[in-house]
């Protein structure tokens, strides 16, 4: 197989896979603020800036 | 008190019937459309068969990191509006006049590009019918021959102007096809595009020599990526669509962005299936292919993706009927939302009076804006007609590309600046990391179209200019504040006489212990200005209290406005008012904007409470964003004489301003002025070339000033020392913008906290650069 082909395989499938990463990633962000109810990312973020 | 307006003009809310599968289903089919029917053709042709493929997936993850902005961002603002909202909360209306301006242009070139999607394949089908044989006979042409070819092009400009002007006939009828509908052709034309990948798999499978198709795989180079980059961009403008849904869609804080986030993964996993199975679709050296396959497909241009796709179906019959079904299917349903999506964006303008009148008519009979539509019209059919299919895609293409630019800059900001006062249903990971990776790709690819399309670049070069023009010359001084909820939510005048000719003054009062040091000096610079004087009290409302109960949240501030009105309003022209408002700042900045103040004059307790914000949460953004000159006082209350005043120089506008306030505060007949500048071994300021180029502005008297430079180490320690023999220390604020200082003090700063004399802290207003570095 030529040098651009293995080269064009791997940017696709990193792509790809980065994509889905994102999708599985985001959509684990959105379950988990409105899994706490009135929990919102607001105190998220108080909670990131106290550390905890 | 007023009524509160929500009593006599309750909002307008739209029922909320969309669930997530109807706003995917929105996204998806917004993107499966053109961008597969006319990009896939033309961008084999240019990248090969390699290229095509890495450009759906390069361009899908691209689309992923845009489309986590708008996630977070239409999780935290989950209302109609989209772009042109995320703009006017982060950068305010210049910014969002901008935005809605290039969301008409991009929507209306994308609604040409739809038609002539749906043209193209209907005459193409029609053709091989020969049901064009007669029309061909009246030129004098012979079907499928080269002279044939520009009478082939002209019927599908005609047949694209009757579609689009059809769609827009059908907006004006206000019979627009709803989410609900629109899900379920959606779900066919998917269905269809998927099976389409699915036979090219089952086709590699059953002849493997097909393989060879991607030999070599990239024939014209690799930069030849970033060019079809550029064009298919539009084929992932789908999660646009998606955040204008936020009012009808059911639970839009967690919906939206799952919605947008699965509709850019879904969309991109077809396009890469569909990309392979075009490439593979035609066998070299069988009926009609000379050469390399890809080059056979580029050949037919934006017509590339059917000619594949009818030769890999065993039928070629069949497999033209359901392409052409697909194509008017899909193609329609874009071109309705996008025709839609244009109108909304110029009604808004027009509603807001950035645009003149005509773009808000309404019209009587079926309630939608005829007056936008028009304007929508004129684009789509001047785009259609005036240009090449292939610049259509280019222009539709950058101008989104420009928008998404703006959308990635808004997160940051946004995110930055008011993330604790949103409540977000999505905050993306790694923050800001992809916004600013999209920025970045966003830019390569831009510079890019330049070389691929030059045409493009000044079709959106002229129209985002057109744009400038218009919104510094006409909308700027008609825009009229839209009911904002995070800004201005009502407003009360106790005064209202129209004053001109006065230089108009803010003050901003908040409690009886600022009032008191404020009027004195206050009363100086209105004299000295022959001022207007706008007494404003900004009252911070909790999301979570009604505006019924806002007058609650009143408590000294309105004393305080009384005691100052009543010192001053013997002597100069003054107006009160009352401010309801989410963030003070925010509402200081967006009345300094709609009264066209300009100077702004605030009270500072001088104790720094915050470890972010180095004077205060409420003046720290006010300094950075007001648009006018801002005078912050410390401790310069009472019967206080300031006799010598200490104004540290270092080079900068502020400082010449500084020169000038100091002179005015001076007691008037024995106050000295000393411009002080400290050399640190880097050379001190030469206050003759300082005054002649910085001062030239400001009015400065130089009977009363004098100039002292010592040499020291620190100039912070060196202007402490000085500051004791003076009654009265007024300071440039730094140049810096505070998220650079990521909060740590200037030394302005440090030395307002740090003196026990009192203190002034001025900020010029340096107009566009000003603008320049609150957008950066």
């Amino acid at each position: 197989m030529d040098r651009d082909i293995i080269i064009g395989i791997i940017i696709a499938a990193v792509a790809l896979s980065a994509v889905i990463l994102l999708t599985v990633t985001a959509r684990a962000s959105i379950g988990r603020i409105a899994a706490n109810g009135c929990r919102t990312a607001r105190e998220t973020l108080k909670d990131k800036k106290n550390g905890q | 008190m007023a009524s509160n307006p929500s009593s006599s003009s309750p909002t307008p809310e739209l029922s909320r019937e969309l669930s997530l599968f109807h706003v995917t289903m929105m996204g998806l089919g917004m993107m499966i459309g053109a961008g597969v029917f006319l990009g896939m053709g033309i961008s084999i042709g240019k990248a090969g068969p390699g290229g095509v493929v890495l450009t759906f997936a390069l361009n899908g993850l691209l689309a992923m990191l845009t489309a986590m902005s708008f996630a977070e961002l239409s999780s935290a603002i989950p209302r109609a509006g989209g772009a042109y909202n995320f703009a006017r909360i982060g950068f305010g209306r210049g910014t969002s006049f901008l935005a809605g301006w290039m969301e008409w242009f991009a929507s209306s070139v994308a609604g040409s590009m739809y038609a002539l999607t749906f043209a193209i394949y209907t005459v193409r089908f029609a053709g091989d019918l020969g049901w064009l044989n007669g029309l061909y006979k009246l030129f004098n042409v012979t079907a499928g021959s080269e002279q044939a070819l520009p009478v082939e092009a002209n019927i599908v400009k005609v047949v694209a102007v009757i579609t689009a002007f059809t769609f827009i006939y059908i907006n004006f009828r206000g019979s627009s096809e709803t989410g609900k509908i629109g899900a379920i052709i959606t779900m066919g034309q998917t269905i269809f595009v998927v099976a389409i990948g699915i036979v090219g798999v089952i086709t590699v499978i059953k002849d493997p020599s097909r393989l060879e198709n991607f030999r070599p795989f990239m024939p014209e180079g690799w930069s030849k990526l970033l060019i079809t980059m550029g064009f298919t961009y539009v084929a992932f403008e789908g999660y646009e669509v998606i955040a204008q849904a936020g009012d009808e869609t059911i639970d839009p804080r967690r919906n939206l962005p799952k919605a947008m986030i699965y509709s850019v993964c879904i969309v991109t996993v077809i396009y890469i299936l569909v990309a392979f199975a075009t490439v593979v679709s035609v066998k070299s050296g069988t009926q009609g292919v000379e050469g390399p396959s890809w080059k056979f497909i580029g050949s037919f241009g934006e017509e590339g993706f059917g000619e594949a796709v009818a030769r890999m179906i065993a039928y070629k019959n069949i497999g033209n009927i359901i392409l052409t079904l697909a194509v008017i299917f899909s193609s329609t349903s874009a071109l309705n939302a996008t025709v839609y999506s244009a109108t909304r964006a110029s009604y808004a303008l027009g509603r807001d009076s950035m645009l003149p009148k005509f773009f808000s008519l309404i019209h009587k009979k079926t309630n939608t804006p005829y007056g936008a539509l028009i304007a929508t019209g004129g684009i789509v059919f001047v785009a259609m007609t005036l240009l090449p299919t292939e610049q259509v895609v280019y222009s539709a293409s950058i101008m989104f590309l420009f928008l998404f630019f703006m959308v990635n800059v808004c997160v940051i900001k946004i995110r930055r600046s008011m993330a604790d006062e949103l409540t977000y249903g999505f905050l993306m990971p790694l923050f800001p990391l992809f916004p600013i990776l999209a920025i970045i790709g966003q830019i390569v690819l831009a510079f890019f179209f330049g070389h691929s399309s030059p045409l493009a670049w000044k079709i959106a070069s002229v129209w985002i200019i057109a744009g400038l023009v218009i919104y510094w010359a006409y909308a700027r001084s008609r825009a009229t504040i839209t009911e904002d909820e995070i800004l201005v939510l009502e407003e009360q005048r106790h005064h209202e006489k129209p004053v001109t000719g006065k230089y108009p003054i803010m003050v901003a009062v908040a409690n009886p212990a600022n009032a008191s040091q404020l009027i004195q000096s206050t009363y100086r610079l209105c004299g000295a200005k022959d001022a207007h004087l706008e007494l404003i009290h900004m009252v911070q409302v909790p999301d979570q209290v009604s505006l019924h109960d806002a007058d609650k949240h009143i408590h000294t501030g309105k004393e305080a406005l009384y005691e100052v009105m009543l010192s001053m309003a013997l002597h100069f022209p003054i107006s009160t008012t009352i401010r309801y408002c989410r963030n003070v700042a925010r509402g200081i900045v967006s009345a300094i904007r709609q009264k066209r103040t300009k100077m702004l004059v605030l009270g500072w307790h001088g104790v720094k409470h915050h470890a972010i914000f180095n004077l205060g949460s409420k003046i720290d953004p006010i300094i950075e964003q007001a648009p006018c000159n801002v005078v912050v006082l410390k401790d310069c209350g009472g019967n206080k004489t300031f006799k010598n005043v200490l104004v540290p120089i270092a080079g900068g506008p502020n400082g010449a301003l500084a020169l000038e306030i100091a002179s005015i505060l001076a007691a008037p007949d024995e106050g000295t002025v000393t411009a002080f500048s400290v050399d640190t071994g880097r050379g001190s300021v030469n206050f003759e070339q300082f005054l002649e180029t910085k001062g030239k502005k400001f009015d400065i008297p130089r009977e009363t000033l004098k100039t002292k430079t010592v040499k020291a180490k620190t100039a912070m320690k060196a202007i402490m020392k000085e500051a004791r023999d003076y009654d009265l220390v007024v300071l440039g604020t730094t140049e810096k913008p505070i998220l650079a200082q990521m909060g740590r003090m200037s030394l302005p700063e440090k030395i307002a906290c740090r003196t026990p004399k009192p203190v002034v802290m001025v900020k010029s207003d340096v107009g566009v650069r000003s603008w320049i570095r609150r957008w950066i």
